[in-house]
């Protein structure tokens, strides 16, 4: 049976951080390249054209014009993706931001600079269904 | 009846460092860095090979191990290393050993080297927290594109390090149109204003 590759999604207005998420993607772990996006404009119409329900959506929760917050809300709202995991990306968060973010119904974080030694691990556990929450 | 402890296959582990599968990579890593000492002159070894997935697994193991002896072959590494993802290996490896022989290295580096490698160049020269790193950081500070994401994590770096004299020049960003900026600046005036 031929593997499933995740389909990912990643969210990003830095763009360092969207070809290092990436190279992590398609040169580290040989997934097929993400769909990378610079900001959250008309988001939902967005997702809603893609081909593919996204298996994992990386969303930097500073962006703009709509939050990382207020997007994981509609998303979390919607029951065409309520498979899909969300992970925040972001370079640095306090305590009530976190709370906010599970409670909104995030699956993890992962902070940046992402690493290699760090994210593959991190990765195959939000695959594996586990909440990854890497504060660094 | 005793139960015999299994050693681990140490020279197997090396070679599953250059799996195809990531997650034989991955189990072979864990395995290795648990093993400590005894793995770091093998992955000394694969390191010095200087190509493929192991020579960056063994970087990565080896910067978790913490092994002195590691400090030569990586900073070899970050300065002739093929590969990005090699090089920025051995670039937070290099971090994660705090060894200040790397300093000379990780400072060339810093004006060398773009994208994911100087990002862990920074990185690493924040946790070394060596204060020879504040003027090369500022100088690659106010050289950086307007747009990159290594600004905040310099400014960032330079809060770690504490060196006070950077105050009014890290305040220079404190209105800057990148919100992880102006984020990391506050957060290092808070620092430096400690120190």
């Amino acid at each position: 049976m031929a593997e499933v590759h995740p389909y990912c999604v990643c969210i990003d207005d830095d763009r360092l951080s969207r070809q290092i998420m990436e190279m992590m993607l398609v040169s580290v772990m040989g997934y097929p390249r993400p769909v990378l996006w610079e900001n959250t404009e008309n988001i939902l119409d967005r997702l809603a054209s893609l081909d593919t329900i996204p298996t994992l959506i990386f969303l930097d929760i500073n962006i703009l014009p709509f939050d990382g917050y207020t997007v994981t809300q509609w998303l979390r709202a919607i029951p065409r993706y309520n498979s899909t995991k969300i992970i925040a990306i972001t370079a640095g968060i306090k305590d009530n931001e976190l709370i906010r973010l599970r409670r909104l119904g995030c699956d993890g974080l992962i902070s940046k600079p992402i690493s290699q030694s760090t994210f593959p691990e991190l990765f195959s556990q939000i695959l594996a269904g586990e909440s990854v929450w890497d504060l660094r | 009846m005793k139960e015999r402890l299994r050693m681990p296959n140490i020279q197997a582990l090396i070679a599953n460092l250059d799996s195809t599968q990531l997650q034989t990579r991955l189990d072979a890593r864990r395995q290795l860095i648990e093993l400590s000492e005894t793995a770091v002159e093998p992955l000394i070894a694969l390191l010095r090979r200087g190509s493929g997935w192991g020579s960056a697994e063994a970087a990565n193991a080896l910067g978790k191990i913490g092994d002195p002896r590691a400090c030569d072959p990586l900073i070899h590494t970050l300065n002739t290393g093929s590969m990005a993802l090699l090089r920025q290996s051995a670039a937070e490896a290099l971090g994660d050993l705090g060894d200040f022989r790397a300093m000379d290295a990780l400072l060339a580096a810093l004006q060398r080297e773009v994208g994911l490698v100087q990002v862990w160049v920074v990185h690493s020269l924040g946790k070394l927290r060596d204060r020879r790193a504040v003027m090369p950081l500022l100088n690659a500070l106010y050289a950086a594109e307007p747009t990159s994401s290594v600004r905040y994590l310099i400014i960032r770096a330079l809060g770690d390090i504490g060196d006070p004299r950077v105050l009014n020049a890290i305040l220079e960003f404190k209105e800057d149109d990148d919100h992880h900026v102006r984020a990391d600046v506050e957060k290092a005036v808070a620092k430096l204003q400690q120190a």
